[in-house]
């Protein structure tokens, strides 16, 4: 039976777990031949992917994007970042910022399948349902 | 006697022979006439006398159809009274179902026509809702937009998470 990209992704989280960073080369190179030999190369990127993700999850890194009108300071990344662990319940938080003027102002977070509106536009989209009901 | 015959000038042989001859011819007449006529007026009276019986037969016949006419004419009338009684009543309640079902549907129609008001009044009102909500937001974005500068808008982040 043909092993799945995520049983690789597995497997080399588990070959490269605890080993001291010396040998990581090493069991890459491993892993490597052994992909080459069962001509899986071709789906390299995905296992990579596969085992980004299964590295997260391992070791409670979340990813989260944080959307905002004029940019976030380094105060507020922090801050993002503590509250993002405290929502989540993770250990570390891998942000990705972004600018949309159309949110006019305050912030939206996604993290996992989960979105945290917190921008003046929702605002005033809710102010508009409430108006309208 | 004898003269009274004399007197007459009857002769006795004449006389017999007279007598003789007439009831000869009578003899001859009650064989030939008397009695055939007397069997034809018999039986003539005997026509006459059935004529007259089947005559009151037919009249009493004819009393009895009369008064069964009669009869069957008032059964008839009385039928018809009732059938027409009938078909006025069975009229009247159909005319009395037809009032209530035109009442019904005249009341389904206006319910429909009401609820199809509500409705056009609760769509124009939303209508209505939905564009003075649309100008406020408007409105709010203009003012936020020129209100809510870097320093705000990174006070406000700080505000919602912390």
């Amino acid at each position: 039976m043909k092993n799945t990209t995520k049983q690789y992704a597995l497997a080399l989280y588990e070959t490269l777990d605890g080993k001291p960073s010396g040998q990581v080369k090493t069991a890459i190179k491993k892993f490597v031949g052994i992909l080459a030999g069962k001509n899986m190369l071709i789906k390299a990127d995905e296992i990579v992917a596969e085992f980004v993700k299964v590295w997260h999850e391992k070791n409670g890194i979340i990813e989260a994007e944080a959307v905002s009108a004029s940019g976030l300071d380094k105060a507020n990344v922090k801050l993002l970042k503590k509250y993002i662990i405290s929502l989540a319940g993770a250990k570390e938080i891998l942000l990705n910022e972004k600018i949309d003027k159309n949110i006019l102002g305050g912030v939206v977070i996604r993290y996992s399948d989960k979105v945290v509106d917190g921008s003046l536009r929702n605002s005033l989209e809710e102010l508009r349902d409430k108006l309208i009901k | 006697m004898d003269s009274l015959i004399e007197t007459f000038h009857i002769d006795g042989r004449l006389l017999i022979a007279q007598i003789v001859n007439f009831a000869i011819v009578f003899a001859v007449l009650y064989w030939l006439v008397f009695k055939p006529l007397a069997k034809v007026m018999a039986e003539r009276t005997s026509k006459i006398a059935k004529g007259l019986d089947d005559a009151k037969k037919v009249e009493a016949k004819l009393v009895r159809t009369q008064e069964e006419f009669n009869k069957t004419m008032v059964e008839a009338k009385k039928q018809a009274n009732a059938i027409l009684e009938k078909a006025v009543v069975e009229a009247d309640a159909r005319k009395q179902e037809m009032i209530a079902r035109a009442k019904e549907e005249i009341g389904v129609i206006i319910n429909q026509e009401k609820q199809k008001m509500q409705a056009d009044k609760a769509a124009t009102l939303k209508e209505i809702k939905r564009e003075v909500a649309d100008l406020v937001v408007m409105a709010m974005e203009k003012v936020l937009g020129e209100k809510v500068d870097e320093k705000r808008d990174k006070e406000m982040i700080k505000k919602i998470i912390s």
